[in-house]
């Protein structure tokens, strides 16, 4: 289990119990779907995204895209790029192209973190400020989501706030393959999912923030919330 | 058979599997399929997007179910269409699909009464009629589960509560067996 090092940590986390959520009232499935699911996610998006520039300059050079061109663009990518025995693919070497990947992740991301909020919302207790919400985060979201709760939280009380996760679940299964910097850019799109749920959750308790996120070396990640605006 | 194979699927289920609660899978797919809606203008590339996610995913998913339950592979069809309803289904989504509807020795439909993925769904009927299969992932599944059982299937929805339908149907049709010293054909 998530160790308690900082007293600060200790001081911030413990406030909250977590609440007796229906979690008992979801429904479960086998770990291993969202396990597999997570780097297609990714390859598809990443398929979508060369999809769309190919088309997009094909269109520039005056070359109509036909639909079957466009179906089959889906197939070589999948097939070019999938690392079958994994399921971790080479991502492009294209900066721009990825840019537009992590955007897309982080939407995708948003969108769930707002539905987890709604779905988990606490009933009986109210968030009563942005520190309460980011604490519901790091204890409650995190826990529904990877069985433990944030390893240390830091804030400087004026909208900033750090999270640390020092065994982040994604990145489990992906340190063993390489190290260093290959490694932490096989992980930077898994990092944007959980920006955009982190940031999806804040929004949905009127809280606008930008949220980015780093890895100073698999498996841990921190997370830095940024408020934009209190309501 | 069949009892046997329903056996090993609450088995693994209940000693194999490690559980969580299928919100966040669950969401992250329905905004996945949000996403390709938007970058896509008609649900064909979308479907197919699915079907491919889901190919990949049911390779694995079928490596992982031999590794955990010590199933022998099988030609038999009528058999397998259990191992997929009756532990495949059952251990990775906790629901056992119906099989029926034969057509042929080799031709048969699932019946999902309980598809986890209409949990929370959220899409506009405009995007449903318009020829989106929602959980088209679920054939890309399966074709990619029958695969590494070596039959090459044709997978397709029919049916989907989601549209209006009174039930879930996904069909199958096995188109034929692959043989695994088969090399790989010329290019």
């Amino acid at each position: 289990m998530s160790g308690d090092t900082s007293s600060e940590m200790t001081q911030l986390l413990s406030a909250l119990s977590l609440d007796g959520k229906p979690v008992a009232e979801s429904r479960q499935i086998n770990g291993s779907v969202f396990e597999f699911f997570l780097p297609e996610l990714v390859n598809t998006l990443v398929a979508t995204t060369v999809e769309t520039k190919r088309a997009a300059e094909r269109l520039a050079l005056g070359l109509e895209t036909e639909p079957e061109d466009t179906a089959k663009q889906i197939e070589d990518v999948g097939n070019a790029e999938a690392d079958s025995s994994a399921g971790w693919v080479e991502l492009p070497d294209d900066s721009e192209l990825m840019e537009q990947v992590f955007v897309k992740l982080e939407a995708v991301g948003f969108r769930v973190g707002r539905r987890l909020a709604e779905r988990f919302a606490p009933l009986n207790r109210r968030l009563v400020d942005t520190l309460d919400i980011v604490k519901f985060v790091c204890k409650d979201i995190w826990m529904l989501l990877f069985n433990r709760q944030v390893d240390n939280l830091k804030t400087n009380h004026r909208g900033v706030y750090v999270l640390q996760d020092n065994k982040f679940k994604w990145f489990l299964r992906m340190s063993g393959n390489c190290g260093g910097a290959a490694a932490a850019r096989r992980a930077q799109p898994y990092i944007w999912l959980p920006c955009g749920i982190i940031r999806g959750i804040l929004e949905s308790f009127g809280v606008s923030t930008v949220v980015v996120a780093e890895t100073l070396g698999l498996p841990q990640c921190t997370f830095q919330i940024k408020v934009v605006s209190d309501e | 058979m069949a009892k046997q194979y329903k056996t090993i699927g609450d088995e693994a289920w209940k000693n194999s599997v490690e559980k969580v609660n299928a919100e966040l899978f669950i969401f992250t797919y329905g905004s996945l399929v949000v996403q390709l809606l938007r970058d896509h203008e008609d649900c064909t590339a979308v479907n197919q997007q699915l079907d491919k996610l889901g190919y990949n995913i049911g390779v694995r998913l079928a490596d992982d179910m031999f590794a955990r339950t010590s199933l022998d592979r099988c030609s038999d069809i009528h058999a397998t269409a259990d191992v997929i309803a009756k532990i495949g289904f059952r251990m990775f989504l906790n629901t056992t699909p119906t099989v029926g509807l034969w057509s042929s020795d080799n031709e048969f439909s699932l019946l999902v009464e309980d598809n986890p993925l209409n949990d929370f769904c959220e899409l506009p009927p405009r995007a449903l009629g318009d020829g989106l299969w929602y959980s088209n992932v679920l054939c890309g599944v399966v074709r990619g589960a029958l695969e590494m059982m070596h039959m090459q299937a044709r997978v397709w929805f029919v049916r989907d509560v989601l549209r209006g339908d009174d039930t879930t149907e996904i069909r199958v049709r096995v188109e034929r067996m692959l043989d695994e010293e088969v090399p790989a054909a010329d290019e």
